[in-house]
């Protein structure tokens, strides 16, 4: 490899970076994208830190805390509390969540990790 | 000296990559998030791929003791860390990484061509330079937007491993020369400073998948 193939080519890498740089700082003005695995945990967070009563929080309560939509939101209630995550229980008609001893374990190991993985600037 | 130096960084970065990769692995199987995946698949690979280069100087060591690595070997190590570097830029969303205009993607290309048609190692050393830088720039970018104080240390351990990456890739240019040294050491700080945010981490306070 002569020293001028190798400069041509760190020249190439170097415009490649460049390009990189480029788009990274326009997408940085972009809205802030939000992952399945953080929805849950915001929705986790909110049954075990936000609730009104004891009784647990109602869907519109968590739509509003969560900001998704209500056919989202039921998929992954349905989800969480098939798992184990929320209890469910029924008041005058409608539906109310509270966290479970498991969905605390859970929350906590996902508070805990998300801070590892920002460590990496990446989102859990 | 240049056994002792090539252990060390070896053992290292055997030794970061493993707890990272450990890490990693207990998050996935106690959240189920895709990115800790990635991430475990990412270090787990350069952590295979340390070993292997260490396995590699360690038999020649004790028992081939023909004065150089089997160039095999350093190769497979290099290319299998190679597959970390990409999932850790993977993670990053690597759709920002292959430029959508024809003229830059193939700018892209051209280095790699360029450069590394004489040894695959070459191939493998500039792909994960651009890996590297790319994940670093990510990174930085994040801690501007976030300031989590981790991401600096993180930016800071990929930002000197791609240092390292392009001097080794110049001592192939150069032999003989400092840089070869200066690339190892550079090389180990970068590991250090990758571990530094990892190893604050609290795990005591969770319990653990029985699974696992």
């Amino acid at each position: 490899m002569s020293p001028s193939q190798n400069l041509l080519s760190q020249l190439c890498i170097a415009e490649y970076l460049v390009t990189i740089i480029l788009i990274k700082s326009v997408r940085c003005g972009m809205a802030e994208y939000r992952t399945h695995m953080k929805i849950i945990g915001d929705i986790l967070t909110t049954t075990r830190d936000d609730l009104i009563d004891d009784d647990g929080a109602g869907v519109t309560y968590l739509i509003r805390k969560a900001n998704i939509s209500h056919v989202r939101i039921s998929r992954i209630l349905n989800n969480l509390v098939s798992q184990g995550l929320l209890e469910q229980n029924t008041l005058q008609g409608s539906c109310r969540y509270k966290i479970s001893q498991n969905g605390r374990e859970f929350l906590q190991a996902y508070q805990t990790f998300s801070k590892f993985v920002e460590n990496f600037g990446l989102a859990i | 000296m240049e056994f002792l130096f090539e252990n060390i960084l070896n053992l290292i970065g055997f030794v970061v990559g493993l707890s990272i990769g450990l890490m990693s692995y207990i998050g996935f199987k106690n959240t189920g998030s895709p990115t800790l995946f990635r991430l475990s698949i990412a270090f787990f690979s350069i952590c295979v791929g340390f070993f292997i280069i260490w396995t590699g100087y360690m038999a020649e060591d004790f028992l081939i003791k023909s004065g150089q690595i089997e160039r095999w070997i350093q190769t497979l190590g290099i290319g299998i860390q190679t597959i970390g570097y990409f999932f850790i830029a993977f993670s990053h969303s690597i759709k920002s990484f292959f430029p959508k205009s024809r003229y830059f993607r193939s700018v892209g290309i051209f280095p790699l061509f360029l450069v590394s048609l004489i040894h695959i190692e070459n191939i493998f050393r500039s792909i994960s330079f651009i890996l590297l830088v790319y994940a670093a720039i990510e990174t930085i970018m994040s801690y501007l937007e976030n300031k989590k104080k981790g991401a600096i240390s993180v930016a800071l351990g990929l930002s000197l491993l791609a240092l390292g990456e392009f001097l080794g890739w110049y001592s192939f240019v150069f032999p003989e020369s400092i840089l070869y040294y200066l690339s190892i050491s550079i090389k180990i700080v970068g590991l250090i400073a990758l571990f530094i945010p990892v190893s604050k981490i609290p795990l005591t306070k969770i319990k653990f998948d029985e699974d696992l």
